[in-house]
């Protein structure tokens, strides 16, 4: 099921919150178990077994290991599945959100390896850590270690109830309002060809892809923050306005910091980090850009993709060393409107190499982007069409992706005014599902 | 007091759920059926009546005013400019019946009708670009796609929007007139413009819904319309493009060989004097019978660079008509060309028996006369206006038929001056 689907909205959500308000705090955890699993299964029947084994099983492991060959032997039992049905299934059969849970159970065997935390022993709470479905499928991948508490205890009343709900809708709002009618855009410039494109249309869409990710995946991060919140939990927050950061490093400190925070703690700090040589730290960020590449997909675009982010990376981290001994500090830690600009004009073209997994439309797109090869069959009006089309979504994009809409909604979240513009918001999103049916392009018209 | 304080905003987004359902209920069918026109199941025949019903409705509440004063005074009023027949009594089934009959019957008899003219010989052959300067282009996405990126583009005419259906397309406004803030329907500007040639391509949005049989019955309906406003114009059926092979086997609806039994069933329209049908999928399929895997990103529209190969084809299968163009490129061409005048064709649309009300006595060369000119420009509404001219003895008001196709020149008038 999916956030952003008729069936969640007006089914699954309010009657499994009105049952899980009611029943006492014992069976709370329960109830989520047992409604994540029908969650899970309404999409994927199959993968609820696989999830169900998973923890099962690795609830027992947590709490046998006891040497570091069982805990690498865990490990590569976790990761080898995930790897079979990433990698092996070409992705067709790709159980919902394992890439997601494998990555969870792995921080949790660690954890517990390490005595950071104490393994869990009740399986009903471990099966809720795993299970829930607030991040069931899309993350944050959280670690067990920030839960625990909350697992076993946590406030769950009206105004926790009421305050996840409204964050929800402020998420629900960006990926309906916004990533959905944004990735129109893209789809155009799909069925239009990219050698078909203007330069300027090039740009624009993929500012336009940029912003539709964004909203796609922040929008999902913010409804499982509210959803966890209306349950009670405090999930991590996974973007902060990553498109108002002023490097590539500072962008991935922002965007899907959840997956962030993994590689660093499980993959880059045990290579050593940046304590060490800066060729060691060279060979660390590599590391990790691969392995993140990796997580991502197979095709070669993302290796492309990952590899420019790490490169742009090292370069940032070498001109920012130079910068501060040529400055001595003395420029007082305010960054240059230059490095806001880098960013939006690099990131977009990031994100084309994200996008396009075939490499050779990837070359003729990027081409297109910087005018080194010409169009055929052009349109010469295509981007003035586009802006018209689309310009009043791309700037209500732009603004949302600053922390103004933020700003907005803690001041009156608490306002009736402000109350009722989340309701109506809400409403008009279910509107909105239901014209174009959940997804945008499933019952697009031709 | 305390606890409704508590759970204020679980009992306002309740509220305005209810508020919502209640106001909204109505717009929400309108426009959820017009989207997903594909995904209803049933009789098209109800789809076309829907259709119908909900293009009146939708315009509000002035359509039933002027239904019902159309009915009381037999002129309707001024401010409701353009208004056809077919569309102002939509829920009469003789109409529906009588066009469709027109269009069976309009095959045959006509040798016996129309003695004295010979049969102009149908040649097909390769025409240019210029053939298309008085050539209507009818469609959806794909052919949307066609309008924007062939070569085309700024010489033939577009009536073309996404997600367009043969069961809506006479009542879409979507056709922009100059100096004129709202656009008009398919079917208005279809009175006040020629064309000589109309291409038209659909049917793949409407493949989720009804049978061949019934789209293509709605498909002759809608030609049969078209050539009472248009009885010059060559009708080219294109047939349905195909999508590629994988896009078919993916499971849904839209798979080739539903589109194949619609193509069959559009086909059976054509009469091999008016109307003719294009396979189109010849210029761009494979050997798997689909739409080939590079011509497409998504499987089912062209991409911009692979347009060109449908513009060939419907340049290497014109019908050439006596001095219309390809003059020298045929030598069947002469044969037909002696005799007519090319503003005469054997057109016994506008006498067809078929049609009673249709007042017999008109000069076929009155209305064609404004066709040579400029096929693009809205005929001047005063002295040539066919529909005027067609009926030169203004009927009575009281018994005003449904189909008399003289009825729109007097709103259709006082609107435009």
């Amino acid at each position: 099921m999916v956030f952003s689907s008729i069936e969640f909205l007006l089914y699954f959500l309010p009657i499994f919150i009105l049952i899980y308000m009611i029943v006492p705090q014992k069976l709370k955890n329960v109830v989520l178990v047992l409604g994540s699993m029908v969650f899970y299964a309404y999409g994927d029947l199959f993968g609820l077994g696989l999830l169900a084994v998973s923890t099962a099983v690795n609830y027992l492991l947590a709490r046998m290991i006891r040497r570091r060959s069982g805990l690498v032997a865990a490990l590569a039992a976790n990761i080898g599945v995930l790897i079979l049905f990433k990698y092996y299934q070409g992705g067709a059969m790709l159980p919902i959100g394992i890439s997601f849970y494998t990555f969870q159970i792995v921080s949790y065997l660690v954890d517990v390896y390490r005595g950071e935390v104490a393994a869990e022993r009740n399986f009903i709470d471990f099966a809720a850590y795993v299970m829930m479905f607030p991040k069931l499928v899309m993350g944050p991948i959280t670690s067990y270690k920030d839960l625990r508490k909350q697992l076993h205890r946590r406030r769950c009343d009206a105004e926790c109830m009421q305050d996840g709900l409204k964050l929800f809708i402020l998420g629900l709002g960006g990926k309906v309002l916004l990533a959905d009618r944004l990735a129109l855009l893209w789809n155009e410039v799909q069925v239009t060809g990219f050698e078909s494109i203007s330069t300027p249309l090039a740009w624009i869409a993929a500012v336009a892809y940029s912003l539709q990710l964004y909203f796609d995946f922040a929008g999902y991060s913010v409804m499982a923050m509210g959803l966890g919140r209306m349950l009670g939990f405090k999930l991590p927050e996974n973007f902060r306005q990553p498109y108002m950061s002023a490097s590539v490093r500072e962008f991935y400190r922002r965007w899907h910091m959840s997956l962030g925070n993994w590689f660093c703690k499980y993959v880059y700090i045990p290579l050593g980090g940046s304590r060490r040589s800066e060729g060691r730290t060279f060979c660390n960020l590599l590391a990790v850009w691969l392995l993140t590449s990796l997580w991502h997909g197979t095709t070669g675009n993302f290796m492309i993709w990952g590899m420019g982010i790490c490169l742009l990376i090292v370069l940032e981290r070498q001109m920012g060393r130079l910068w501060k001994r040529m400055t001595q500090n003395r420029d007082g830690g305010k960054v240059p409107m230059i490095c806001h600009l880098y960013l939006v004009a690099v990131i977009p073209v990031t994100w084309m190499c994200f996008a396009i997994p075939d490499l050779e439309q990837l070359g003729i797109y990027l081409s297109r982007m910087f005018g080194l090869r010409s169009a055929v069959a052009m349109y010469v009006g295509d981007w003035q069409k586009a802006l018209g089309d689309y310009g009043l979504l791309l700037a209500a994009g732009i603004v949302a992706s600053t922390p103004m809409v933020r700003w907005i909604y803690q001041k009156l979240e608490k306002k009736w005014f402000g109350m009722i513009l989340l309701a109506v918001c809400f409403w008009f999103c279910v509107h909105r599902i239901l014209l174009q049916g959940e997804n945008p392009f499933m019952y697009l018209n031709f | 007091m305390k606890r409704f304080k508590k759970w204020s905003f679980v009992i306002l987004l309740a509220i305005t759920g209810i508020v919502y359902c209640g106001i909204d209920r109505d717009l929400l069918e309108i426009t959820r059926w017009e989207s997903l026109v594909p995904m209803v199941e049933g009789s098209p025949e109800d789809d076309w009546n829907l259709q119908q019903e909900e293009s009146v409705s939708a315009s509000g509440m002035e359509g039933d005013i002027r239904n019902g004063e159309a009915d009381q005074t037999g002129v309707p009023d001024p401010g409701t400019q353009g208004e056809e027949p077919g569309q102002a009594q939509p829920d009469d089934p003789e109409n529906m019946a009588s066009q469709s009959q027109n269009l069976t019957v309009s095959g045959e008899p006509e040798g016996e009708e129309v003695p004295p003219e010979p049969e102009p010989e149908v040649v097909i052959g390769r025409v240019e670009e210029d053939y298309f300067a008085d050539a209507l282009f009818l469609g959806d996405s794909r052919t949307v796609g066609l309008g924007q990126y062939g070569s085309l583009k700024d010489i033939a005419t577009f009536y073309a929007s996404t997600g367009m259906t043969i069961y809506k397309l006479l009542g879409a406004e979507i056709v922009e007139m100059p100096e004129q803030q709202k656009k008009i329907t398919v079917e208005e500007a279809l009175q006040h413009l020629n064309f000589r040639k109309i291409y038209i391509m659909m049917g793949i949005n409407e493949v989720g819904g009804g049978t061949a049989e019934s789209f293509a019955k709605a498909y002759g309906e809608v030609i049969a319309r078209i050539q009472e406003l248009q009885p010059d114009a060559i009708i080219y059926i294109e047939g349905i493009l195909k999508v590629t092979k994988a896009r078919s086997d993916k499971g849904d609806y839209i798979n080739n060989e539903a589109i194949e039994a619609r193509n069959e069933a559009i086909s059976q329209l054509a009469d091999g004097e008016k109307i003719f049908y294009l396979d189109v999928n010849q210029a761009v399929c494979d050997e798997d019978g689909g739409l080939v895997k590079d011509y497409t990103s998504d499987g089912v529209h062209l991409k911009a660079k692979y347009i060109t190969l449908w513009e060939e084809y419907l340049k290497d299968n014109a019908v050439l008509l006596d001095g219309t163009s390809g003059e020298s490129t045929d030598p069947a061409v002469p044969v037909d060309s002696a005799p007519t005048d090319p503003a005469v064709p054997v057109d016994s649309a506008p006498t067809d028996p078929a049609v009673p009300v249709d007042s017999a006595p008109t000069d076929p060369a009155v209305p064609v006369e404004s066709a040579p000119i400029d096929p693009a420009v809205p005929v001047d509404p005063a002295p040539i206006d066919p529909a005027v001219s067609a009926n030169p003895d203004p009927m009575d008001p009281a018994d005003s038929a449904p189909m008399a196709p003289a009825e729109p020149a007097a709103p259709m008038e006082n609107g435009e001056q």
